[in-house]
């Protein structure tokens, strides 16, 4: 009797052991996928932050650029493209061509010496620049968030659980636009 | 890619734990000493205190023995085998009564006074000494960071009035995933410099010189930003502090332990006419138990503020090396920090900065005090070799992460290299690794079969102009001389070489003398 009490006990305490562990797992695996949302949301927080700057910029811009109305417009359509409800596939791509706009514009910069010497100008220049940097990071951060959430979804014996609870793998932020991840070509004429 | 900061982290959870089992021994002996010394030796504690009247009344009347029979330590009737058992007076000189040595604790029997010593007195006094750790602990915990920002002057600032600082630092709080924004300060010091505390990513300030802000281009900025990030996301200024605050405690009870072993020697030595238990049976293996315990303590006295000032600095170490892989991973922009590393470095060499606060110096990302050695880091010092640093960033260049940072890591520590007496190893060549250099031709030739993009090569070759500058700050520091060859190479000679040097270019054979404190071009 007494050693059927015992190994009764025995088989108590693994089960409440392991009730502990599939909890705690769980609520790991919860706690990962909120950061995950969140990340992705940071994104976006970035991107709205860059949409709202644009008006800014072009009319600082526009005393000064008066031939260059066709960047401008390029950068101005870009945005509003950008901002108009879509799909998150479509988003992407007008965000990817507002970029390449801004990019675009930064060049054409350079040969605007009055420009480059406004205080205004330079302002701006910094907050674009930092918020360009700030989607990049945000992005980044997104993929490493998302790595450890796939990584613990994956690993065993995390899997067992995360397979019993439904959690699906995320997808990486990746370049939509193939043409940037190719290596620049090199000719030497 | 994050399993080495986990890594990293455990190994500094280990030295922390040896740091406060050292503490809490030191604790333990102290106690145990004392409670041995009180038990055996005296048996009336370790100081000789006046007798009151009332006092020597108590333990000469025959109700207080009544009484003293009931309580834990006495039996009845009289046993042979405990000291001091007998209650009554006949055997008693009148002296001793008026000595406060016939108290309840002078009634134990050997084994007894050995449990009391070494599983309840040494306990307390490790207890102490936690107690000790603990309270000093809380007042750092609380006011630790605002300690530092106000013996530096800091100001606290706002966006609008340094909107780049305040975005870099927004940038690196969205790369590194903080909880919170940091509170940002600027300290009105010409000198390039910066550093981050805070209690935890929630509670947080980053400081930066002006000097950094007015030196440093974006890049750089944001290496040396992402840096004290990095030392706020590992919490880097806690564990420290939690490290500083045991070395004090440390060496504080170290000094309690030698006050305490010193006066009780004293007091054995002084107060021998009371000992008259010299002898009595077991009195030999009672001394040597004192001797062990003795020794014990002045060992621990010498070795344990030495260690634990060891484990300090090696932990300081290891955790700026922490926080410039983690900077990388966070940028993966490893020549932001290289450079920015290089001019400060070069800046304190051009400009030695006078007055520098002690306490806020191993804080910060270079450490001023540190720079008149940029190759080799004592055990004492609170930062790893400069040259190191620089070396394991830009040999990761081309490839920012974790892994990397300690592939490079072990092969530059591991080598022990000297980053300006040995060819470099790495690709991305830097210039200050050869004793002559060409100013227009590039060091490294990249090899024929990865043909680079003219913009990468621009890129390349931008930064080959930053190191050579900065490299040559640390050349000249380090009294390098500078000759040049009739062709127009510079020749960058370590001081008092004598010898034959080739030309790199010209090959010509040129003949080095020394005389008179100058080097000579033959």
């Amino acid at each position: 009797m007494a050693t059927l009490n015992f190994i009764l006990i025995a088989i108590l305490i693994l089960i409440i052991l392991f009730v502990v562990y599939v909890i705690s797992v769980y609520n790991r695996l919860i706690r990962l996928m909120n950061e995950v949302k969140n990340a992705w949301a940071q994104i976006d927080v970035q991107l709205k932050r860059r949409h709202d700057l644009i008006p800014n910029l072009v009319e600082t811009v526009k005393g000064y650029m008066q031939h260059e109305r066709a960047t401008l417009e390029r950068i101005t359509e870009a945005r509003n493209l950008a901002m108009r409800p879509g799909t998150v596939g479509e988003r992407a791509q007008a965000e990817q061509q507002l970029t390449q706009a801004l990019r675009n514009f930064f060049v054409v910069v350079e040969n605007y010496p009055d420009l480059k010497a406004n205080q205004n100008f330079l302002a701006l220049q910094e907050e674009l620049t930092s918020t360009e940097n700030r989607i990049s990071f945000a992005r980044q951060a997104y993929n490493d968030v998302v790595m450890t959430y796939n990584n613990a979804i994956q690993m065993f014996p995390t899997n067992i659980i995360a397979s019993m609870f439904g959690f699906k793998q995320e997808s990486f932020f990746e370049i939509e636009d193939v043409r940037e991840r190719e290596v620049p070509k090199v000719s030497f004429h | 890619m994050f399993e080495l900061v986990r890594r990293n982290k455990r190994r500094s959870i280990i030295l922390a734990f040896i740091m406060l089992t050292l503490m809490l021994a030191v604790g333990y002996i102290i106690g145990a000493f004392l409670a041995y010394f009180f038990y055996v030796i005296t048996g009336q504690g370790v100081y000789e205190t006046q007798t009151t009247y009332q006092q020597s009344q108590r333990f000469s009347s025959p109700q207080y023995y009544k009484y003293q029979y009931h309580n834990r330590y006495s039996t009845y009737p009289y046993d042979r085998n405990r000291f001091d058992s007998y209650p009554y007076s006949s055997q008693r000189t009148s002296r001793e009564y008026h000595s406060r040595r016939y108290n309840e604790y002078s009634q134990l029997t050997i084994e007894e006074v050995y449990f009391y010593t070494f599983c309840y007195w040494g306990p307390v006094g490790s207890l102490v000494a936690f107690a000790v750790w603990f309270i000093q602990m809380l007042v750092a915990y609380y006011s630790g960071g605002n300690i530092l920002l106000s013996l530096s002057n800091a100001q606290k600032i706002t966006k609008n009035d340094h909107p780049q600082l305040y975005n870099v630092v927004e940038e690196m709080k969205i790369a590194g995933r903080l909880p919170a924004m940091p509170e940002i300060y600027i300290i009105d010091d010409p000198a390039m410099n910066a550093f981050a505390t805070g209690r935890s990513p929630e509670h947080s300030a980053v400081a930066v010189t002006r000097g950094l802000l007015t030196y440093m281009n974006r890049d750089q900025l944001q290496g040396v930003i992402a840096h004290e990030i990095s030392h706020i996301i590992n919490r880097d200024t806690m564990y420290m502090t939690m490290l500083a605050v045991s070395v004090g405690t440390i060496i504080l009870l170290v000094e309690g332990l030698r006050t305490v072993v010193g006066s009780a020697i004293r007091g054995a030595v002084y107060g021998g006419r009371y000992t008259s238990r010299r002898d009595r049976e077991g009195f030999g293996a009672i001394l040597i138990v004192l001797v062990i315990i003795y020794i014990f303590a002045l060992i621990l006295s010498v070795v344990a503020p030495l260690l634990a000032m060891v484990i300090y600095f090696a932990s300081s170490r290891r955790r700026e090396y922490l926080a410039d892989a983690t900077s990388v991973v966070l940028t993966r922009h490893p020549e932001g920090l290289a450079s920015a590393l290089e001019k400060i470095a070069s800046s304190y060499i051009a400009n030695p900065v006078k007055e520098v606060n002690k306490l806020v110096a191993p804080m910060y990302i270079v450490n001023p005090l540190e720079l008149n050695n940029l190759s080799t880091s004592s055990i004492f010092s609170t930062h790893p070799p400069l040259e190191k640093r620089i070396q394991i960033l830009r040999a990761i260049a081309k490839n920012p992460s974790f892994a990397n940072y300690e592939q490079a890591w072990k092969q530059i520590e591991g080598k022990r290299t000297n980053l300006l007496s040995t060819p470099p190893t790495y690709e991305t060549g830097l210039p200050t690794g050869a004793v002559a250099s060409d100013s227009a031709k590039p060091l490294t030739q990249q090899s024929p079969t990865t043909p680079l993009h003219p913009m990468q090569q621009n890129i390349d070759t931008d930064i080959r102009k930053n190191a050579r500058s900065a490299g040559n700050a640390l050349l000249k520091a380090q009294k390098y001389r500078f000759l040049k060859c009739h062709c127009g190479v510079f020749l960058k000679i370590p001081p008092s070489y004598k010898g034959k040097v080739t030309c790199p270019r010209c090959k010509y054979l040129h003949i080095i003398e020394y005389r008179l404190g100058q080097h000579i071009l033959l």
